[in-house]
């Protein structure tokens, strides 16, 4: 079963690699935004089976952070882009 | 091999991709947003390596804090400029793009 947990973080940071292509050449800034914000979630959802994998509970937490941090980077975005942030 | 290395290597690969876009790209969103997406996979690569308390303050400096330092210092100085009228606004349009 671990097996699996570590198959599937390693699939995780494989599609990192994919949306960092995305956030490379991304025509509109609407793409980066949206990769940008996949590559939070999956870095969690890898942090998540990394815990399952290890074992330990005290990595959900990391994972948890990433979650509620990356939706304020995606309003700090939005505020960026609609009127600056000053 | 273990699968643990694996995963270790491929997160540094990343990693240095992304450090890579930071310098290598033209906009200046896609840079800060490449930097964030940097302490992202830093933060994870804390984790991999044993350091869940220095992902948690990764996470905070290097995906929000820095990058929105980067964006008030953008903005500012496009502010300036557009002040100033030293810098055309056709050619930060152009430096933009």
């Amino acid at each position: 079963m671990k097996d699996v947990y570590i198959a599937v973080c390693i699939a995780e940071v494989a599609i990192i690699g994919l949306l960092l292509v995305r956030l490379a050449r991304g025509p509109s800034v609407s793409d980066r935004i949206v990769a940008l914000n996949t590559i939070s979630i999956q870095c969690a959802l890898a942090v998540l089976f990394f815990a399952a994998f290890a074992d330990r509970s005290f990595y959900l937490d990391v994972g948890l952070w990433m979650v509620s941090f990356s939706y304020l980077g995606a309003l700090v975005w939005a505020r960026y882009l609609e009127r600056g942030l000053l | 091999m273990t699968t643990f290395w694996v995963l270790d290597l491929l997160c540094l690969a990343a990693l240095l991709a992304s450090a890579v876009l930071v310098v290598k790209l033209r906009n200046l969103n896609g840079c800060v947003m490449a930097l964030s997406a940097l302490g992202t996979v830093l933060a994870l690569l804390f984790v991999v390596l044993g350091a869940p308390d220095l992902a948690n303050a990764e996470i905070i400096v290097g995906a929000i804090a820095l990058p929105v330092l980067y964006l008030i210092a953008i903005g500012k100085i496009r502010a300036d400029v557009r002040d100033r009228g030293e810098l055309g606004e056709q050619e930060a349009r152009q430096d933009s793009a």
